[in-house]
């Protein structure tokens, strides 16, 4: 059965600086959306808003037709992936996982390439790259039925976000995922839709030309 | 046993799981509570016996969510993706502070 997520009427200011106006967006079950936009323009917030963590002036957020105020508190509906890494430090990093996925999906988990080495290691311990692959690993792995990725492939190298990407792909048969991140090509990749965030507004992107368009990126970037 | 009752006793892995990540979070704060506690303690030396267990289960529980709150934000997140507010978790954080508190008071008043 496909879930859908539907938000509408979401804004936002911080101040009296508007940051969201009346953004409408949609997300099912086998979508990878990928979301752009300049710093500041309200990526990060739009999606703690869809998570229920960040309160809007305003917002209309439905789950399968259910109004979800703060979809979090409801059992394996929706995920967040921070910009920092929300692994506690004291943790062993068998024990975060026993916790997300139990006791038994531990071993499994463990067995993968980039992540042979981190057994009986603390999560403090973790580079910078393996602790995001872990905490990405660790979320498309939850039942949850949506997935929001803030900036996945930051400070990943470039092998790794090709395992990324594919743990991406694999996840969206039976999620709706939603990522966010300025490394355009990667998302432009992954992604079957794409959007962008611009003066407050989403715009949907159809071909990678239009964020040229709308100076999101150079037009050079699209040369060789 | 009747629907109910049924209904009463049963716990779900779900359950398990959340009593977990409170404890996780209590057991990732106790010891820089412990030294809040401590510190607070050594400006009433005086009553330093009675206003250790006092300490641990007001102040410290207090000044280490502040610090929580401004240094590692994000972890919250960890809770957050399993369904927990943080609501549900600083009350059930206090709630497990009070009762440490309790149970060392108890004990230095019978030593």
């Amino acid at each position: 059965m496909s879930d859908i997520l539907e938000a509408d009427s979401i804004t936002k200011a911080f101040g009296r600086r508007p940051i969201l106006t009346d953004i409408f967006l949609k997300c099912e079950t086998g979508d990878i959306l990928g979301l752009m936009g300049r710093n500041g323009t309200g990526k990060s917030t739009l999606l703690k808003i869809l998570f229920g963590t960040l309160k809007a002036d305003n917002k209309f957020l439905r789950i399968n037709g259910e109004v979800c105020p703060k979809p979090f508190t409801k059992n394996d509906l929706i995920c967040y992936l921070p910009q920092d890494s929300f692994l506690p430090g004291n943790l062993q990093v068998e024990r975060a996982i026993e916790l997300y996925l139990g006791r038994e999906a531990v071993l499994l988990f463990l067995q993968d390439e980039y992540l042979c080495n981190v057994n009986g290691s603390q999560v403090s311990s973790l580079s910078g790259g393996e602790l995001r692959y872990l905490e990405i690993k660790l979320l498309l792995n939850l039942k949850s039925k949506f997935i929001l990725l803030d900036e996945p492939f930051n400070g990943i190298s470039p092998l790794v976000v090709e395992g990324i990407k594919a743990m991406i792909l694999a996840a969206s048969a039976t999620k709706g995922i939603i990522l966010s991140d300025h490394d355009f090509r990667n998302v432009l990749d992954v992604s079957n839709r794409c959007c962008l965030l611009l003066d407050g507004g989403i715009k949907t992107i159809s071909y990678p030309e239009e964020l040229v368009k709308w100076g999101y990126v150079s037009a050079s970037k699209f040369q060789n | 046993m009747t629907e109910f009752g049924h209904k009463l006793t049963y716990i779900s892995p779900n359950m398990i799981v959340r009593g977990k990540l409170y404890w996780e979070f209590y057991k990732s704060t106790i010891g820089l509570n412990a030294v809040f506690s401590i510190t607070v303690s050594l400006f009433a030396m005086d009553v330093f016996v009675w206003a250790f267990p006092i300490s641990i289960a007001t102040v410290g529980p207090l000044l280490t969510l502040f610090y929580k709150e401004t240094t590692h934000q994000h972890e919250f997140y960890f809770y957050y993706n399993k369904g927990i507010s943080k609501t549900q978790l600083i009350s059930t954080y206090l709630l497990l502070c009070a009762i440490t508190g309790s149970v060392i008071f108890i004990l230095l008043s019978y030593v």
